[in-house]
């Protein structure tokens, strides 16, 4: 399973990421100037993930697609997740995970939304971790978003909600380690509420 | 061709012959092909059509080996001849016909149901609707240029979609026009003898057919087929890289230099250059000097003797008010940014001569003893200012990183002949009509040819004598 690291994308930050700079040479000629200055300690970024963005429309054929779809996974339900959507508006759900038993993560509570766009499923959804319950992961930002290609440049019609959990639940069931991205400060400070706005750049599993 | 006039000038005696009329020594357009749109189709399906041959595969999913292949024919035969189960996989071709498909079947990105003949299916069998692949594809086009291999919907699965499913099911419309587009860019840009003309806006694609660099497109833009920046001989496309990176980090602090007013040295009133020709006079003291580097002019003409050597750097010359900060190296990059700055901007003011030119020639043409044969020097002499003040502004980015030496001495004399008839031509030929000498402007235009002739060769041929 591809996954990676981010690249913003480039319309969304290069003022930022130019002021960024200025900032970091300033920073240095100040250090210098007043040699030493204590070093800060890290902290973990914590940003609001207050999103005010109005839920897309969905079309007739995602509504069905959809109902569908949620038939299905009552039917035949993914081990460890349980769908929480409401009836009248499909566009987001909530997905509670539970740590797979039998990996580093067993027991654990998860958190995770779908945000669906009009045109699914031949777009992809919005899929991300709500804080404060994103799991521990290589391949997972404190902000809650992921980086799997399925959800973005992967994507396929066909995948669908359970193609999306079975990934995300691979993913943790054959992570080693509990550690974040090695960017995950950086990446808090670039990124948008929507992680289909990062271009994300994919390595393998040795990333 | 006359050639009186000349009485110093030696080399525009009687060798004209040497050099065809009109064909410039630097510039060989046999060694380039210019292909339009369309007719870059045409060499698609040539390309197509071989590998067809060759393998004994349908001419589509050639395309599709080929676009895996960024249209490089002979690894993509290289490679099949390996191991075509392997790069059949990778470019989504599925040989094989499909597996016998359902009458009726259910559309797994809607969930409806249809008849068979309402669904599409690559070999891989997967059916959608025709309604559900067109977003599919629809989408992938909006996503940019990857759609030219757009996989079937069904998760997993490698097949991909070749060009004619992409025409049949979008029909007409901007999407297909998009998708040729991005089928086009990657046919010219994977293909190691085609450039897109950088001109902007410019459609047309050059085919090189020899081992040339510079290359003029139908649009009459002069390129370079290796960097893409506008034609540059004498610099090494490696030399306009670095100059102009220099530049850019130099930029904020010589903006007087691409200015286009300067002081009058003598009385010090703001003069504006509105000519391309480098002789300036005060419009309040009449005093005559040289925009390049601010000496009067009397010491630029060969009458004095006292020859234009306004192109050579002369660290003891200390007189350049703006250059008191002066570290060598600065007054050494002024030197040449200001010459080839000076040169740019006379080359851009004797492009826009051109439509003056078509208008005077008109103007001569109604005088007895003129048609527009005979008219055309007016033309002809714009046109050889142009090119001449382009290679000259060149000529300043190949002396900068030109070390001191026998070699940069004898560059600089004949930079310093072409510098001086170009001034000369260039102002000749900003004259009104009725003070224009035909035979003054032929001649001029023959001698300033012959000048970047030697120069050229004499660049080609390490600069010694
Ligand atoms: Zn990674
Ligand atoms: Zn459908
Ligand atoms: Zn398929
Ligand atoms: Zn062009
Ligand atoms: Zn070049
Ligand atoms: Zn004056
Ligand atoms: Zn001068």
């Amino acid at each position: 399973m591809p996954r990676g690291k981010k690249r913003t994308q480039p319309e969304e930050v290069p003022e930022r990421k130019r002021r960024t700079t200025r900032r970091t040479k300033r920073a240095i000629e100040e250090d210098e100037a007043e040699e030493e200055a204590p070093e800060e300690p890290f902290v973990p970024p914590t940003r609001p993930m207050v999103d005010h963005r109005p839920l897309p429309v969905l079309s007739p054929v995602a509504q069905r697609r959809l109902m569908k779809e949620l038939e299905s996974l009552v039917k035949n339900p993914v081990e460890f997740a349980t769908i929480d959507a409401k009836d009248d508006n499909l566009a987001r759900m909530i997905a509670n995970l539970t740590g797979p038993a039998g990996t580093i993560y067993a027991g654990e509570h998860f958190v995770l939304q779908f945000t669906f766009p009009a045109t699914y499923p031949i777009d992809s959804p919005e899929v991300v971790f709500l804080p404060p319950h994103v799991p521990m992961h290589k391949h997972i930002y404190s902000v809650g978003h992921i980086c799997l290609s399925s959800l973005y440049d992967q994507w396929s019609p066909t995948l669908g909600i359970r193609g999306v959990l079975l990934s995300i639940i691979s993913m943790l069931a054959s992570s080693p380690r509990k550690e974040r991205p090695a960017d995950d400060a950086d990446y808090a400070r670039e990124c948008t509420l929507n992680p289909k706005d990062t271009s994300w750049a994919f390595h393998d599993d040795r990333c | 061709m006359e050639d009186d006039e000349f009485e110093e000038d030696e080399g525009i005696q009687d060798e004209d012959e040497e050099i065809e009329e009109g064909v410039s020594p630097i510039v060989s357009a046999v060694e380039f092909q210019v292909i339009a749109p369309d007719q870059i189709r045409d060499k698609q399906e040539e390309i197509k059509a071989q590998v067809a041959d060759v393998l004994g595969l349908p001419p589509d999913l050639c395309q599709m080996l080929l676009i895996q292949f960024q249209w490089n024919k002979e690894l993509l035969l290289e490679k099949f001849m390996d191991n075509p189960e392997k790069v059949q996989a990778e470019a989504g071709v599925i040989v094989a016909p499909p597996p016998p498909l359902p009458a009726k079947f259910e559309c797994d990105i809607c969930c409806c149901e249809f008849r068979r003949a309402d669904g599409i299916a690559l070999n891989c069998g997967h059916l959608f609707c025709r309604e559900c692949v067109r977003g599919h594809l629809e989408n992938a086009v909006s996503q940019g240029p990857t759609c030219i291999s757009t996989p079937c919907p069904h998760s997993g699965c490698p097949a991909k979609y070749p060009e004619p499913i992409f025409a049949s099911v979008l029909g007409t419309g901007k999407f297909l026009e998009k998708y040729n587009e991005f089928l086009r860019h990657s046919f010219v840009e994977g293909s190691h003898d085609m450039k897109w003309c950088p001109a902007p806006g410019c459609s047309f694609a050059c085919i090189s057919t020899g081992g040339g660099t510079a290359c003029k497109c139908r649009c009459g833009h002069l390129f370079c087929f290796r960097c893409a920046a506008e034609a540059h001989a004498p610099a090494t496309c490696d030399m306009v890289e670095k100059w102009t990176m220099k530049c850019n980090d130099e930029r904020e602090d010589l903006t007087w230099i691409t200015g286009n007013t300067k002081q009058c040295p003598k009385c010090h009133i703001p003069i504006e250059k509105n000519q391309g020709c480098n002789h300036m006079t005060c419009s309040r003291c009449r005093h005559e000097f040289c925009w390049m580097c601010r000496g009067p002019w009397t010491e630029h003409g060969s009458e004095t003797g006292g020859y234009y050597k306004c192109n050579k750097y002369d660290p003891k010359k200390h007189d350049d008010p703006y250059a008191v900060d002066a570290k060598n190296q600065l007054t050494y990059y002024v030197h040449y940014f200001e010459r080839y700055t000076g040169h740019q901007q006379s080359q851009k003011f004797a492009s826009g001569q051109l439509k003056k030119a078509q208008e005077k020639m008109v103007e001569l043409q109604s005088r007895p003893g003129y048609d527009s044969q005979r008219a055309a020097f007016i033309l002809q002499a714009v046109e050889q200012v142009i090119e001449c003040r382009r290679v000259l502004k060149w000529t300043y980015v190949f002396g900068y990183y030109l070390k001191d030496g026998p070699e940069k001495n004898l560059f600089e004399f004949l930079q310093r002949d072409l510098e001086r008839t170009t001034e000369h031509l260039s102002e000749l030929s900003e004259a009104p009509v009725e003070q224009i000498d035909r035979m003054e402007l032929v001649n001029y235009s023959t001698a300033t040819r012959k000048f970047l002739h030697n120069l050229m060769v004499g660049i080609e041929n390490g600069l010694s004598r």
